[in-house]
């Protein structure tokens, strides 16, 4: 007799199109082809992932349409079955799918849509933000702030894009209105976006940064000690003035804490 | 106050209760009907923070609550997801819920997961395997657990048991207890031919620690019809009647008005757990 492994095996097999005669012959017919009651079975495993989707990306959903969204997801279901149990997880692969599937496609863009609404559930979830002890800062001597190391924030992400990802959700998300009347140039030049939930709000934030801010948050993100994240942050804006571009990140909750390495 | 809250097994009432759901979050924050408890689904508050997990913390202040796991594949032959069953024990940690379920099903083999309830072939090596990882959930957990029947569409040739014996055999095999979805009952017997009053009376009296109340659909295959247990709309005549004979056999049960898909207003998830309320205290009357 079939094991219990070889018998999931074929029904996963067959509820994902792929030859379905061994596990026909494992299902009593009783009045309905084996083949049907398989398909309650496909139809739900297809619209659960399907409605999860949707639910994810939202913004991509209004810019393609949702029978657009269901076929790419169909295809993106089939290239990149879930991993995990959690269906909220559906999503993870979903900007790199559509990489590779629109790389030559006039709306390549919408991968990186993908990567900024994926980015947005990440933060949705995270672990709470501390608030950053500005006060505790007093201890360090000037001579260590090259090689203090900020914490970017829980709650944040950065995502950015050769097109104008951030005019283009304001336009596309939920609250925006139907029609705003004005067109969005893709060749409008490069966004910077960080994605943000502040302590003690339930909401989630999208900024668009200036080019020094993002490359400081970047570095930052990798913990680069401030002296390595200062270079990084110049060769994007020669003129960033450090002091107020830090202060601008702990003002918007950006970062939550610091540490200072002692000297090897 | 509508009903007094009689507490049983646990501190959960032997009541109705509603499940929750995100859209009735601010509703129940800001109505707080009298319904007997809520009943979260485990994965929808695994999160490390965020106001789905805050809603939680509120509620939890005004209702108790039961985590219902809908995710775990309990049945699968892939290696138990220790990552998924940490953040299981990091919620019942945190909220000390009265009653944690999961299902009598699988979801996932070879590392592809298909995210749904699916049946399992109620075998001999199935059992053994799925006991084995009821109590090793329960050990990691630190107490019993509920495991719920799921509605099923197909039956296996392979197998060996009755659905209401393996149940049962379950039952001895764990330690666990049962929720037993009364909709998910009346859908696969009439998917299958057999009468749900026979299956209530082969479960153990003791065993049952919570009834599932939902409504489904029916799809149509030339003369026949297949029922499907879509959550979407009110429990039926005959789901009420088996609830009937449920209360007769397992007494005061903690009941769960379940809804899923084209979710209502929360007034009408409270009129459905009140609806349940009143058989239960009629019940209760004609066996005192």
């Amino acid at each position: 007799m079939a094991s219990l492994r070889d018998l999931q095996s074929a029904f996963a097999s067959a509820v994902r199109g792929g030859e379905a005669e061994l596990l026909e012959s494992y299902v009593v017919e009783d009045g309905i082809a084996p083949a049907r009651r398989l398909g309650i079975y496909a139809n739900n495993v297809r619209e659960n992932f399907l409605a999860t989707l949707e639910a994810t990306f939202p913004v991509i959903a209004r810019l393609a349409g949702r029978d657009w969204l269901r076929q790419s997801g169909v295809r993106y279901q089939r290239a990149c079955p879930s991993r995990v149990g959690n269906l909220h997880y559906v999503g993870e692969r979903y900007a790199a799918f559509l990489e590779a599937d629109l790389a030559e496609a006039p709306y390549a863009y919408f991968a990186d849509v993908a990567r900024l609404e994926w980015a947005y559930q990440q933060v949705l979830v995270a672990a709470d933000p501390a608030e950053l002890d500005r006060a505790s800062l007093a201890v360090v001597p000037p001579a260590d702030y090259g090689g203090l190391i900020f914490e970017l924030s829980p709650a944040a992400r950065l995502v950015s894009s050769i097109y104008p990802l951030f005019a283009i959700w304001q336009s596309n998300r939920a609250e925006a209105p139907a029609e705003t009347g004005t067109a969005i140039r893709l060749d409008a030049g490069p966004s910077r976006v960080l994605i943000l939930r502040r302590r003690d709000r339930d909401h989630v934030e999208l900024r668009e940064l200036p080019a020094g801010d993002f490359a400081l948050l970047s570095a930052i993100a990798r913990s680069r000690p401030l002296d390595a994240a200062t270079d990084e942050a110049l060769q994007s804006d020669p003129a960033l003035d450090l002091a107020a571009a830090l202060n601008r990140l702990v003002q918007i909750g950006a970062l939550t804490g610091w540490s200072l390495p002692r000297p090897a | 106050m509508a009903t007094s809250q009689s507490i049983v097994r646990g501190s959960i009432p032997a009541r109705a209760g509603i499940g929750l759901r995100a859209v009735h979050h601010d509703a129940l924050l800001s109505e707080r009907p009298d319904v007997g408890w809520l009943e979260a689904h485990s994965e929808n508050y695994f999160a490390d923070g965020g106001a789905q997990v805050d809603y939680l913390v509120k509620l939890a202040e005004h209702y108790p609550l039961s985590l219902h796991g809908v995710g775990l594949s309990l049945g699968s032959t892939d290696a138990l997801d220790r990552e998924h069953l940490r953040r299981i024990r990091r919620l019942v940690n945190r909220f000390e819920p009265c009653l944690v379920s999961e299902h009598v099903s699988w979801g996932s083999v070879g590392g592809v997961h298909l995210n749904d309830l699916l049946p399992l072939p109620y075998t001999w090596e199935a059992l053994r395997h799925l006991a084995r990882r009821v109590a090793e959930v329960q050990d990691a957990l630190g107490r019993q657990i509920l495991l719920e029947n799921v509605s099923s569409y197909l039956q296996y040739t392979v197998s060996e048991l009755a659905e209401w014996d393996f149940l049962a055999a379950l039952v001895r095999e764990s330690g666990c207890a049962l929720l037993l979805d009364l909709n998910n009952v009346f859908v696969s017997s009439r998917n299958h031919g057999f009468d749900p009053i026979e299956f209530l009376e082969v479960i153990p009296c003791t065993a049952v620690q919570e009834i599932h109340l939902a409504g489904h659909t029916a799809n149509r295959y030339g003369d026949r019809e297949i029922l499907i247990d879509t959550h979407s709309t009110h429990v039926c005549d005959d789901v009420w009647a088996l609830y009937d004979a449920a209360l007769r056999r397992f007494g005061s049960v903690p009941t769960l008005i379940e809804w899923d898909t084209d979710i209502p207003a929360l007034g009408v998830l409270v009129d459905e757990a009140r609806v349940a309320d009143s058989r239960r205290e009629a019940r209760h009357g004609l066996a005192a």
